[in-house]
């Protein structure tokens, strides 16, 4: 990726990955190139992009299909989305279950979770939006949870350690995202050599640690199936790894808690941090409060590990984790 | 460094549509939704069609229209009684789009005096427009009259992790299983949630 890719063209990135229609991909192409710094570093893109939107705008003048959309939409909470992928009956609900305060149906037989069904997951006092989608094998596939991997920060690859068909099973859910537009990667983002692909960064969820055989299930995995993804071993049921399984979401996907103070008050409120990524600036921070704070940030005073207590900075200033910010307008 | 966190409870709110011709509706939906009992709860408000619905129905029957076409322009006027239910209760948000939604639903689970202070009372009514339509979640229910307005209260529901979701009606909660809950409702219902059915007329009268 070239350098110096400014914070609006991430964020339009983001967006166009996150698009429901081909006029909000426009939309989001069309700043991506206009944000795109314009050296000989960034020719191949500029010219992907200027491909990318002659295509999508055909797409977007076509007549609407009507009642063919079939979009599923979920609304955006918390920090973060993060998506539950996997075979049948690999305990994506369980998780989702134990995890967070959704009740999913559960049942030990295949294709219970027929919707993607959302619920709020902590990490200490961040929230993430954990969703468990309908399974996924060789034959069968619903087309809605290719775009809600897209649009996720992360997935979580789910594998079933007390089933013997995990081979296979795993191998089919990886398959239906080889070779496609939307595949699953290390990182979250486009490609570099073509802006119609998208990654979303994978962590691979080792389900029922805690049954008997789950040992030599996994070796016999690791034999057959070589998984280019970090994992962590998690029993949705016993609850092993699930606190680390919070932390590993919270670390990958890079959030900065930052908590505000009003100018009046001598303490902040440390009930609800604004959750920005990090590398992000006050002025992220600013748009959670309100649009208009944005726009007319001036200053902010921050209490923080890598500044003296009370500093005054700039708008541009990147906060770390568990800072505290005054922000001033002008 | 991390605080306690305020983790808060999310209650769809099913106004009947029959209650909009109701002098009193705006007193008593405020003192039932914003007793203080619960400070983290807050409400999103969802519309029925009421008589705007029940014309349409009665034109269907004459015309015998194409039902899916029929559903769509429903659930089109519910916009309409979701606006004119926030114009009667004077407060709140209105949210009409998919954008507007989530940007409410940021703030729940973010934090500052600020915000709190700038997004005013935790109320909001929300149309159709913002989570149901034709090209979202279009699958989603049936696109027929067996889909009433609960049933696609239940699905907002599911969409914003709700913990509870209160029917409110002008008849009785002994009446939900004769068919006052239509048949889409159990499907679109997550699983576990906490369902109140409230007769509000009843309530006061």
């Amino acid at each position: 990726m070239p350098a110096n890719l400014t914070p609006q063209y991430h964020k339009a990135e983001a967006a166009y990955r996150q698009a429901d229609s081909a006029q909000e991909e426009l939309e989001c192409l069309q700043v991506m190139l206009r944000e795109i710094p314009k050296h000989k570093g960034t020719d191949k893109l500029q010219a992907d992009l200027k491909a990318k939107i002659a295509k999508v705008k055909a797409e977007a003048a076509k007549p609407s299909a009507g009642s063919a959309g079939k979009a599923t939409k979920i609304p955006k909470q918390g920090a973060g989305r993060v998506i539950l992928l996997g075979a049948p009956n690999c305990g994506k609900s369980q998780l989702l279950a134990a995890l967070t305060r959704a009740h999913p149906e559960i049942a030990p037989y295949p294709f219970t979770t027929q919707t993607p069904m959302p619920g709020m997951m902590l990490f200490e006092d961040c929230p993430f939006q954990l969703i468990d989608t309908p399974p996924v094998t060789g034959d069968f596939m619903e087309t809605s949870t290719v775009g809600l991997v897209r649009g996720a920060d992360l997935v979580l690859l789910v594998v079933d350690l007390a089933s013997d068909s995990l081979i296979e099973d795993t191998q089919a859910v990886i398959e239906r995202f080889q070779g496609g537009k939307t595949r699953l990667g290390r990182e979250t983002g486009l490609d570099e050599e073509d802006v119609g692909v998208s990654y979303t960064m994978t962590l691979v969820c080792l389900n029922k640690y805690d049954v008997a055989d789950a040992d030599d299930r996994l070796a016999l995995l690791d034999e057959f199936l070589q998984l280019p993804w970090d994992r962590i071993k998690v029993s949705a049921t016993t609850g092993i790894g699930l606190e680390e399984l919070r932390r590993q979401v919270f670390e990958r996907l890079e959030i900065v808690r930052v908590y505000a103070k009003h100018p009046k008050e001598k303490e902040p409120d440390r009930s609800k941090p604004f959750a920005i990524r990090r590398g992000e600036t006050l002025v992220e921070v600013a748009e959670h409060v309100h649009r208009d704070m944005a726009a007319s940030l001036r200053s902010a005073r921050v209490w923080g590990s890598a500044v003296h207590d009370g500093t005054t900075v700039k708008p541009d200033y990147q906060p770390l984790d568990g800072d505290v910010v005054e922000l001033h307008g002008g | 460094m991390a605080g306690e966190f305020n983790e808060p409870k999310i209650r769809v709110v099913k106004l009947g549509g029959s209650l909009l011709d109701w002098p009193p509706l705006q007193r008593r939906l405020a003192e039932l939704i914003q007793q203080p009992v619960e400070p983290r709860v807050v409400n999103l408000i969802v519309v029925g069609g009421g008589a705007v619905v029940d014309a349409i129905r009665s034109y269907d029957t004459v015309h015998a229209l194409d039902q899916v076409a029929v559903h769509w322009l429903c659930v089109e006027l519910m916009n309409s009684t979701t606006k004119l239910a926030h114009m009667v209760f004077s407060a709140g948000q209105l949210l009409d789009s998919p954008e507007s939604l989530e940007d409410w639903l940021a703030g729940l689970w973010s934090g500052g005096r600020e915000h709190a202070e700038l997004h005013g009372p935790p109320v909001a009514f929300v149309c159709p427009s913002a989570f149901y339509t034709k090209v979202l979640n279009a699958d989603a229910l049936p696109t027929s009259w067996d889909t009433s307005s609960d049933s696609i209260s239940a699905l907002l529901a599911r969409l914003v992790s709700a913990n509870e979701l209160w029917l409110l009606k002008s008849t009785d909660a002994v009446s939900c299983t004769n068919g006052i809950v239509d048949p889409a409702f159990e499907k679109a219902l997550p699983e576990g949630i906490a369902v109140r059915i409230i007769n509000l007329r009843s309530q006061w009268e």
